[in-house]
């Protein structure tokens, strides 16, 4: 499981990049949205499976991050409080794209062969619970991977998506029974 | 009970397996700092203009409102007063219609 916050930058140098940022430092706030940039990126990453759109998606984030800056209070990490930021701007693209189903189909077979092509340059081969996840809807997929993933408790992620944390717990739980009821399928097919 | 335990346990096992793969490939560096400042001063260059875009089309709004509203006052008070409590009624109503349309939308995605 990798650690939330992803990142070796320790907190006081954090702290003294944020303040500088705040008080309108374009340089410390450019130096603390490239050492953030891989672990935001690679978070978008694994929701998108599109480099372009995550590239895209990282870019809006930093614009949203700069712009509210001051509204960072510091009770989380900055990491965090991109990750919440990058989440809820992920899901308003897909709110607007929701109707553009060519759009989406488009971008599905893009991805999947950037991916393989990359994957098996370097001989890796996806599982079949992946592809699964893949294809659960992003209110199934954020909670999950930030559980399961990064590391966020139930009550993190509530507070970073803005949901109830009980929400949180059901859509974890009710993705995974989702996974596993396909695992079935697959077992009774085989 | 624990046959179900054990799938989950490798269902997360295999997932995590895979970000992992993902967080490993070779990926493009992050932009560079002249990207990024251009980037946000491209940004702040479109928030002002769209903010003062806002400000011409609120004025002339405001204005053409205004003489519109103060014309019917002179000609015929009565109607002014009925367009009052139509907007009183109706203001609301329009408001509460649009924070219910607002709620729930959040994860009503599907990918």
């Amino acid at each position: 499981m990798k650690k939330k916050g992803g990142i070796d930058l320790t907190l006081d140098n954090e702290k003294r990049l944020i303040k500088l940022a705040k008080e309108g430092n374009e340089d410390a706030f450019i130096d603390l949205f490239q050492l953030h940039y891989s672990f935001l990126y690679k978070y978008l990453l694994k929701l998108t499976l599109n480099e372009e759109i995550s590239s895209d998606l990282t870019q809006d984030t930093m614009l949203k991050c700069y712009e509210n800056l001051n509204s960072f209070k510091g009770d989380s990490k900055f990491s965090t409080w991109m990750i919440s930021i990058a989440s809820r701007l992920y899901i308003d693209q897909l709110r607007k794209k929701k109707r553009e189903v060519n759009w989406i189909n488009q971008t599905k077979i893009a991805l999947s062969r950037q991916l393989t092509w990359k994957a098996n340059s370097k001989g890796i081969e996806w599982s079949d619970t992946f592809t699964d996840f893949n294809n659960l809807e992003a209110e199934f997929r954020i909670p999950i991977l930030l559980h399961h993933y990064y590391g966020y408790t139930y009550e993190e992620i509530g507070e970073l998506l803005q949901i109830k944390t009980g929400t949180v717990k059901s859509r974890v739980h009710n993705g995974i029974k989702r996974l596993r009821k396909e695992w079935a399928a697959y077992d009774e097919r085989s | 009970m624990t046959k179900d335990h054990n799938q989950t346990d490798k269902l997360i096992e295999d997932l995590q397996k895979d970000w992992n793969h993902l967080e490993n490939l070779p990926f493009s560096k992050e932009p560079s700092s002249f990207f990024i400042k251009e980037q946000l001063q491209n940004s702040q260059l479109k928030k002002k203009k769209a903010f003062y875009k806002e400000l011409k089309l609120f004025m002339v709004t405001a204005v053409l409102l205004l003489s519109f509203l103060s014309m019917i006052a002179f000609l015929d008070f009565q109607t002014i007063v009925i367009m009052e409590v139509i907007s009183i009624i109706v203001a609301p109503l329009i408001y509460f219609i649009l924070i219910h349309k607002q709620e729930g939308k959040i994860f009503d995605d599907r990918n």
